[in-house]
C-alpha cells in the first residue's frame, strides 16, 4: 500500500479525476473531502463489509424452508 | 433456460425472466444473473431469488413495502443510468431477508436494497448512505409498528 504524509488542506490526486483533500484532523478523527465523477462509487469500507457478510448470512438451503411457512409467520 | 435449483429441482425459465446483475450482489460479485421464483398470488410478499447458473446460490427476497410501509430509498442518478431507467416507474426494490434458526427472528436488509430495473430486468444492490436505515431490521417488529 502507498502510504503518503499530508497535511490538513492538502489533497492527493488519484488518476485523473479523483482528488482526496484532508480537510482537518481532531484526535483520531480525519475529515477527508472527496471529489470524484459520478459514477464511482464511494462508500465507508465497514459499510460495504457489512453488506457483504449480510449477504453471505442470507444464502438459503431452499429445500429447508418454504414460501408458504415464512409467509405464515408474517401473519401470525 | 433450463436453471437447477435445490427447491424446485430441474426448471424451465424463459430467457426474459432473467435479472441480470451487471455489478453482482456484494460478497458474489462474479454472480451476474438470477431469477426471481415461486411468486404465487399476492399475498405472500416473500419470493426467491435464485442464481441461474449455480444451485447453492439462492436467497429469500421481501418487498420492503409489506412490512416497512414508509420506506423511503432514495436512489441517485448514476444508478438509475446504470440500470438503464428510462421511466422511474419502472423500479422495483426488494431486501435480502436473512433467516436464523429462530423464524420469527428473520431480519431485512433496507440499507442495501435490490433495485430493479422491471422493464429491462437489470438490477444492482444499492448501498444507502442514510442512517435511518440498517442491514437488519426485524421484519415482525417492523410490521407490529407499521400496524
Amino acid at each position: 500500500m502507498l502510504v503518503l504524509s499530508r497535511k490538513p488542506g492538502e489533497s492527493i490526486l488519484i488518476g485523473d479525476n479523483i482528488e482526496v483533500k484532508i480537510i482537518d484532523v481532531q484526535g483520531d478523527q480525519v475529515r477527508i473531502g472527496i471529489s470524484a465523477p459520478r459514477d464511482v462509487t464511494i462508500l465507508r469500507k465497514e459499510l460495504m463489509d457489512e453488506v457483504r457478510q449480510v449477504n453471505r448470512e442470507a444464502v438459503v438451503d431452499s429445500s429447508r424452508l418454504t414460501l408458504e411457512e415464512l409467509s405464515k409467520v408474517l401473519k401470525e | 433456460m433450463i436453471i437447477e435449483s435445490k427447491h424446485f429441482g430441474y426448471i424451465e425459465i424463459p430467457e426474459e425472466e432473467i435479472i441480470r446483475f451487471p455489478y453482482g450482489l456484494y460478497g458474489f460479485e462474479d454472480i451476474k444473473e438470477y431469477v426471481l421464483l415461486g411468486k404465487v398470488g399476492d399475498d405472500n410478499p416473500f419470493m426467491w431469488l435464485h442464481a441461474v447458473h449455480n444451485p447453492d446460490v439462492c436467497f429469500v427476497v421481501i418487498d420492503p413495502f409489506v412490512f416497512k410501509k414508509d420506506y423511503s430509498p432514495s436512489i441517485n442518478e448514476e444508478v438509475l443510468h446504470k440500470l438503464e431507467v428510462e421511466d422511474p416507474t419502472d423500479i422495483r426494490f426488494l431486501s435480502i431477508v436473512v433467516i436464523p434458526q429462530d423464524v420469527s427472528k428473520m431480519t431485512a436488509n433496507l440499507q442495501g436494497p435490490i433495485v430493479i430495473n422491471a422493464k429491462k430486468n437489470i438490477a444492482m444492490q444499492v448501498i444507502l448512505d442514510d442512517d435511518k436505515y440498517t442491514t437488519r431490521h426485524y421484519i415482525l417488529e417492523e410490521m407490529k409498528k407499521g400496524a
